[in-house]
């Protein structure tokens, strides 16, 4: 456990340490402001549009930050040998996968943290003080059952990255099939929306492959920005299952990639 | 930091774009890209909210150019229709869409049933009662569905947020006696009357109750003048003279009862009783 924790803040310092993480908490302010501009736009339904940006840009950055940071992290443990600084020490290869996984799960926590306040905070400021006739209230317990979702996924995303890492040395590569991953992951989450919306309209065949792939591949989504205003339920059974398999998805893979990383030549 | 700058980057290119693209727009407006089902089920689910509200602005603009340039055709139409299908598919708690859809697609296009189908998604996933009544109103106006159009707008009057607005029972009861389902429509208001607090608002409620209770009246005598000489009544006066109804029978508001050629109950006063008494008094 004191090792978990000693790579946790290894992995939090490292990450806390470069200029991109203030650099993201800088643009996501520009970008509230920019969401507040790109509210004018809205006829009736100001707050919605208010909290549709905010919430995208939130999760565009934190899934950029994640995967460029993970990507990162792993890259340079390779490519500048400090892996066998570490293994030198008397850690084994399994810890040191586990150590990393733990150290991304403390990190994305920060990260979350820190942009999930801003959100939340930034939405709630200016909802309450630039919404006029058409308001509608900011539910904060809604909003942190969000970010709670927001923190799992994107964790998962950072095992994901992990994996791809175990047995992928080229940089780019590792990125690209993240962004692969995380496409597919979505777009199947749409098709399940798209299928379960138009139920009618399409054959049961089609429905029933689309609600197999969205059970079998990982997700990578929240409730979204409804929940935040309080305009989507939080379906408890619903959140908790999506919450499990993600977990279930992070910790296949990481025992999976240890399996891999374990046979890997370093040399 | 390259990170930080690459997005900077990117927020300012788009709102760069958006204000180039208002500045030549006239140049390229063939060039719009409105938002389609397919196109938006590849963006990553989290920015689908986002995107799709882009998307809804892009038609908008989409909508001012084409109503600027005239003559909209039903090509033009359907595809407006099918970027805010494609919106409210996505993001189907967002009003806008539902909204413009509405206004455009009816008054502009003709294209109602299709506002009628984007509208009743709006009413599975929007708590506002305005959806249920433009649906009732497209029904009734556009289409002259008058049970269907009361139907819905039954649904709008009964909504908590609609319930001090005295004029959409009052239409929706129209519409149900226009139906011959007085018993429907008299219900409705008695339940309206139970939840309004307005006084009066109210009033009008009142009004209607009793013209609809005393056109229902003279209905049921109509039958019964059927049965006992084997036609129909020509005039109000032939009941009374057949002691079915009273002489003095009016409306609620004091207006008199007439009967149409097809066998119709008509008041002088139905619609506005208040603004006629209140001229009266004048």
């Amino acid at each position: 456990m004191r090792f978990l924790l000693g790579f946790a803040y290894i992995t939090l310092k490292e990450n806390v340490r470069r200029k991109s993480f203030y650099g993201v908490v800088v643009v996501y302010l520009v970008s509230l402001i920019f969401s507040r501009i790109l509210m004018e736009f809205s006829l009736q339904d100001p707050s919605k549009v208010l909290a549709d940006y905010t919430y995208s840009f939130l999760s565009l950055f934190l899934f950029l930050s994640v995967l460029f940071i993970a990507t990162d992290t792993m890259a340079k443990d390779i490519e500048k040998k400090s892996v066998y600084l570490v293994l030198s020490k008397g850690i084994t290869r399994d810890a040191y996968i586990f150590g990393r996984m733990f150290g991304f799960l403390v990190f994305t926590l920060a990260l979350v943290s820190l942009l999930g306040t801003l959100f939340l905070v930034g939405l709630w400021v200016l909802n309450d003080l630039t919404v006029g006739v058409f308001r509608k209230e900011v539910h904060i317990a809604g909003g942190l059952v969000v970010l709670l979702s927001l923190w799992v996924k994107i964790f998962l995303l950072s095992t994901v990255v992990l994996f791809l890492s175990t047995f992928m040395s080229n940089f780019f590569l590792v990125f690209l099939v993240s962004v692969v991953v995380l496409i597919a992951g979505s777009s199947v989450e749409n098709l399940y929306h798209f299928v379960s919306i138009e139920k009618e309209r399409i054959s049961a065949i089609v429905r029933y492959t689309v609600t197999f792939l969205f059970y079998v591949l990982p997700s990578f989504s929240s409730p979204g920005p409804d929940v935040v205003l309080g305009l989507q339920k939080v379906e408890a059974r619903h959140v908790s299952l999506d919450l499990l398999k993600a977990v279930a998805y992070s910790g296949f893979l990481t025992v999976t990639g240890v399996l891999i990383f374990r046979k890997r030549e370093l040399a | 930091m390259l990170i930080s700058l690459a997005v900077l980057f990117f927020g300012v290119s788009l709102l760069l774009s958006f204000l180039i693209s208002k500045e030549v727009k006239k140049g390229v407006t063939e060039r719009y890209v409105l938002p389609t089902r397919m196109y938006l089920m590849f963006v990553p689910r989290d920015l689908v909210w986002g995107v799709s509200d882009l998307g809804f602005v892009n038609t908008l603009a989409f909508i001012g150019y084409s109503v600027e340039r005239g003559a909209i055709d039903k090509e033009t139409a359907l595809r407006i229709y099918d970027a805010l299908y494609a919106v409210t598919l996505y993001n189907p708690r967002y009003f806008d869409p539902y909204y413009v859809g509405n206004a455009f697609l009816t008054w502009e296009t003709g294209l109602y049933r299709e506002a009628i189908d984007l509208l009743k998604r709006g009413m599975r996933y929007v708590d506002d009662w305005r959806i249920p009544f433009y649906i009732g109103f497209n029904y009734f106006y556009f289409l002259g569905e008058n049970a269907k159009g009361a139907e819905y707008l039954s649904l709008a009057a009964k909504h908590p947020q609609a319930r001090e607005y005295n004029l959409i029972p009052l239409l929706a009861s129209r519409l149900y006696y226009e139906e011959g389902k007085i018993e429907v429509a008299l219900a409705l208001l008695k339940e309206q009357l139970k939840v309004m607090k307005n006084e009066s608002m109210k009033g009008a409620i009142r009004v209607r109750i009793v013209t609809l209770e005393r056109a229902k009246r003279i209905y049921e005598a109509m039958r019964v003048f059927e049965r006992r000489f084997g036609r129909r009544p020509g005039s109000l006066e032939e009941l009374v003279r057949a002691g079915l109804v009273p002489k003095d029978i009016r409306d609620g508001a004091g207006g008199r009862f007439y009967i149409t050629s097809d066998g119709k109950v008509r008041s002088e006063r139905v619609l506005f009783p208040i603004r006629k008494k209140a001229l009266e008094k004048k």
